[in-house]
């Protein structure tokens, strides 16, 4: 099974023109170690918000050039936030992709078992009527990070990782300076 | 006969319309159900319900940053759901918002367990920094849509939410 950094890497690879939201904790340290980029926007708190987050910056997107907006979180964030599920059923933002990494633990506070133990996340989410790509593999992961970026959304990639977690340098900047960096990326 | 409460609704479509907001965003409360339902067929503003108030500061701060200016119109209770992303999201990454908050709790209230949440909440909101302004009877009314706007230009200006509250029930402070 892949480690979060392993996927991180390959969605690296297709995200340097397009708007990305990442989660708090070793989501968002273990991203920002690849590399900084302005737009990509990294929380550090508010766990679960990801998702709410994107659909807004897709939406206010819809007539512009980006071809989505991608928020990261983990299964514990998402089954924070199940509300974003219902946003996203129901306005159904076209530029909208949602990447779960579900490790099936809160990972970023130490390993902990969490809900997505028992449960299948994919299948919550296709129950608010979204579409959904399960992955397992590095390779799989890869295929529907190029396919979902080309199609319209709503679409949700489920992708199962090991509970690998690096530990990388806090991300201790203003977030108003992160915010501003971003919507000055979004506003070209 | 018209009342304080129907004067209070057409004042804040009032205000709503002249800050031209991109969106507006909404979880009902009873006492403005004329406002939501007046959005909600306005082919001028894009308006949707959210699911709870915390997606919709979520939302509406993704609008925000997206260049979009948001509305959303919930009841007090609501910022009780929401209070984490208000402040760590909203208020730490310098996002503007309007959020209009009406009033539960204080005379005129019926349910035996809303007080507990609303009468504290305006020292919760000054505690955690939130600013926030209130209107009630001491406002004329026709001064509510001008408030309205002032506020999204507060919001805008000095890169945060602003929360308006609106007692609506009329009576005393709460
Ligand atoms: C409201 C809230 N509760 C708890 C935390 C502490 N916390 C930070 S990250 C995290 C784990 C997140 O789990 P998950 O979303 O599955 O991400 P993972 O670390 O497993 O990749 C927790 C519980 C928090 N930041 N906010
Ligand atoms: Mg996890």
């Amino acid at each position: 099974m892949m480690s979060r950094l392993d996927a991180l890497k390959v969605l690296f690879k297709y995200t340097e023109n397009i708007p990305v939201i990442s989660s708090c904790g070793n989501t968002s340290r273990e991203w920002a170690s690849l590399g900084r980029r302005d737009n990509h926007l990294y929380m550090v708190d508010t766990m679960g918000l990801t998702p709410s987050v994107a659909i807004g910056v897709s939406l206010a997107l819809e007539n512009k050039e980006f071809k989505k907006c991608i928020a990261i979180e983990g299964d514990g964030g998402v089954l924070m936030n199940p509300n974003a599920f219902a946003s996203a059923g129901y306005l159904r933002p076209k530029k909208w992709l949602l990447i779960v990494f579900d490790n099936e633990c809160f990972a970023s506070t130490g390993g902990q078992c969490s809900l997505a133990s028992r449960l299948d996340i994919g299948k919550v989410a296709q129950g608010y009527n979204l579409e959904v790509i399960q992955v397992e593999t590095a390779d799989a992961f890869e295929h529907a990070v190029q396919t979902s970026i080309e199609k319209d959304g709503p679409i949700v990639i489920h992708a199962k990782i090991n509970q690998e977690n690096q530990k990388n340098p806090f991300i201790n900047d203003d977030p108003a300076v992160l915010a501003y960096k971003f919507s000055c990326f979004l506003s070209q | 006969m018209t009342t304080f409460r129907d004067l209070a609704c057409e004042e804040i479509i009032k205000g709503i319309e002249e800050v031209e907001p991109d969106y507006f965003l909404s979880i009902p409360c009873s006492t403005v159900g004329p406002v939501i339902e007046h959005f909600e067929k306005s082919d001028k503003v894009t308006s949707f319900p959210v699911s709870r108030e915390e997606d919709g500061v979520g939302i509406a701060a993704g609008l925000s940053l997206g260049g979009k200016l948001p509305i959303m119109l919930i009841q007090d209770t609501g910022i009780g759901n929401s209070i984490l992303a208000i402040t760590t999201f909203a208020q730490a990454y310098h996002v503007p918002m309007l959020i209009l908050v009406t009033r539960r709790g204080g005379f005129g209230e019926i349910n035996s367990a809303v007080n507990l949440f609303s009468e504290p909440l305006p020292r919760i909101l000054d505690d955690a920094g939130v600013k926030t302004f209130k209107l009630d009877y001491r406002l004329p009314l026709k001064e509510w849509s001008v408030a309205i706007k002032q506020a999204a230009q507060y919001a805008k200006d000095t890169h945060r939410p602003i929360i308006v509250m609106f007692n609506i029930k009329g009576g005393a402070e709460q």
